[in-house]
């Protein structure tokens, strides 16, 4: 970053990378000690930048600034060391650190701290389950993991420098790794064992669960009405062909509230699906699975027309 | 004599009086003293009283949620606060009298 840069016109942005170049100058210090330094910097560095202009030339180099607010809050001076220039690409993830801590200095990111440490109990759990062994989906388990990160949270919010850094490279680890662990666990949860299943979803007719193969139709007379059609609320077959092709009714086909009398192959009446056929007439058919399928077997039973209709079709006649 | 000195010297008192008034921000406490004529007074020699008086115990402090910018963290006296300002402007007193009839002594008057 350019130091000998005075900001003339300063920008929110530029207030916010001034703010995380002074955390940075400040991150010796117990996290504690930094946040309270920083806390509001941002806000009241706006106002003042609205009302003074350049904020370097009045507070003068984020560094120069940080060194001051030690000297006036009673802080040890700044470590020895070497400058961030001298450094690029640590200086640059120090950077990236300093906005990172900058971020968590927040409010909001204050307050949401305990729902991570929740959730990295969880997380933590799960790896654990996954790696040595043991059943992800255990409350308890989960529960005694969210407790623990807890209490480890509490406990290290003082850490300081060194060891708060191995802290956030442990939890960074785990946030990667659980990303591929985690859903697995939910995958888990949806198709294992515990859960009881619905019947799967079936394509076609079904009954009670079970695939509708074939049907067969009878007039209020009693006499077995050749290859009957069927159609839902919307006018769409009932049966699809087995082919895959869709049947379309023709033109004349009366509404379905229509009552015909006597119900013809091309006039279909609503089909009383649950109604046993009449069986003084016409018993019904012992088997119709053979007989969905237009296949050569069973063609002798047919009329030998074409039968787009055919899952609809009829077994045997009476 | 460089005002910048004493102030250092007074800034605690300087802000403990500026904050038993009303609760304020570390920008809005820069603000009145340099109202009250501590032009010389410097942003990041408050900042740093702020904390170490809050570390002291006493000043308190709260955080006021902005809904457009960055949050405002405001800075309230305690009990504690009260007392070290009771005392410490006592004493301030006393040093001020003391200095001016000694300097009263060598003909020199405000």
């Amino acid at each position: 970053m350019n130091d000998t840069r005075v900001l003339q016109t300063t920008t929110p942005k530029d207030v916010r990378a001034y703010v995380a170049r002074v955390r940075l100058a400040l991150s010796d210090l117990p996290c504690e000690d930094a946040d309270e330094l920083t806390q509001g910097m941002e806000a009241d560095l706006l106002e003042l930048a609205a009302e003074a202009g350049g904020l370097r030339a009045r507070l003068g180099t984020p560094e120069t600034y940080a060194d001051d607010l030690r000297a006036a809050a009673d802080l040890p001076p700044r470590r020895a060391g070497r400058t961030p220039s001298q450094r690029p690409v640590r200086s640059g993830i120090a950077r990236w650190w300093a906005r990172g801590e900058s971020l968590m200095a927040r409010p909001w990111a204050a307050d949401l701290r305990p729902v991570g440490w929740v959730l990295r109990g969880f997380v933590g759990y799960c790896l654990v389950a996954y790696f040595i062994g043991g059943n992800l989906h255990s409350l308890l388990g989960w529960t005694v993991g969210a407790a623990l990160s807890f209490w480890v949270g509490r406990a290290t919010r003082t850490w300081k420098h060194r060891r708060r850094t191995v802290l956030v490279a442990i939890n960074l680890s785990a946030a990667l790794i659980g990303i591929f662990v985690v859903p697995s666990v939910f995958n888990q949860t949806t198709t294992g064992p515990s859960i009881i299943e619905g019947p799967p979803t079936m394509e076609g007719l079904a009954r009670n669960g079970e695939p509708v193969t074939g049907i067969v139709v009878y007039d209020s007379t009693g006499r077995r009405v050749e290859q009957p059609r069927a159609f839902d609320q919307n006018g769409s077959p009932l049966l699809t062909p087995p082919d895959g092709e869709s049947y379309t009714p023709p033109v004349s086909l009366p509404p379905l509230t229509q009552q015909t009398p006597a119900s013809s192959a091309t006039a279909v009446p609503p089909v009383p699906l649950a109604t046993t056929p009449p069986t003084a007439s016409a018993p019904p058919p012992a088997s119709t699975k053979r007989d969905v399928t237009p296949s050569s077997g069973s063609g002798a039973d047919r009329t030998g027309a074409p039968q787009p209709s055919s899952p609809a079709a009829a077994t045997k006649r009476p | 004599m460089d005002s910048t000195q004493l102030v250092k010297g007074v800034l605690d008192l300087a802000v403990l009086t500026v904050v038993s008034t009303d609760d304020g921000y570390g920008y809005d406490v820069v603000r009145r003293l340099r109202t009250a004529g501590l032009d010389d007074v410097g942003e990041a020699s408050v900042y740093g009283t702020l904390r170490r008086l809050y570390s002291a115990g006493a000043l308190t402090s709260y955080v006021v949620a902005s809904d457009e910018g960055p949050h405002r963290k405001y800075y309230g006296i305690t009990r504690t606060g009260r007392d070290m300002l009771a005392f410490q402007g006592k004493t301030w007193t006393a040093f001020a009298q003391t200095m001016a009839g000694l300097l009263n002594t060598a003909g020199v008057t405000p």
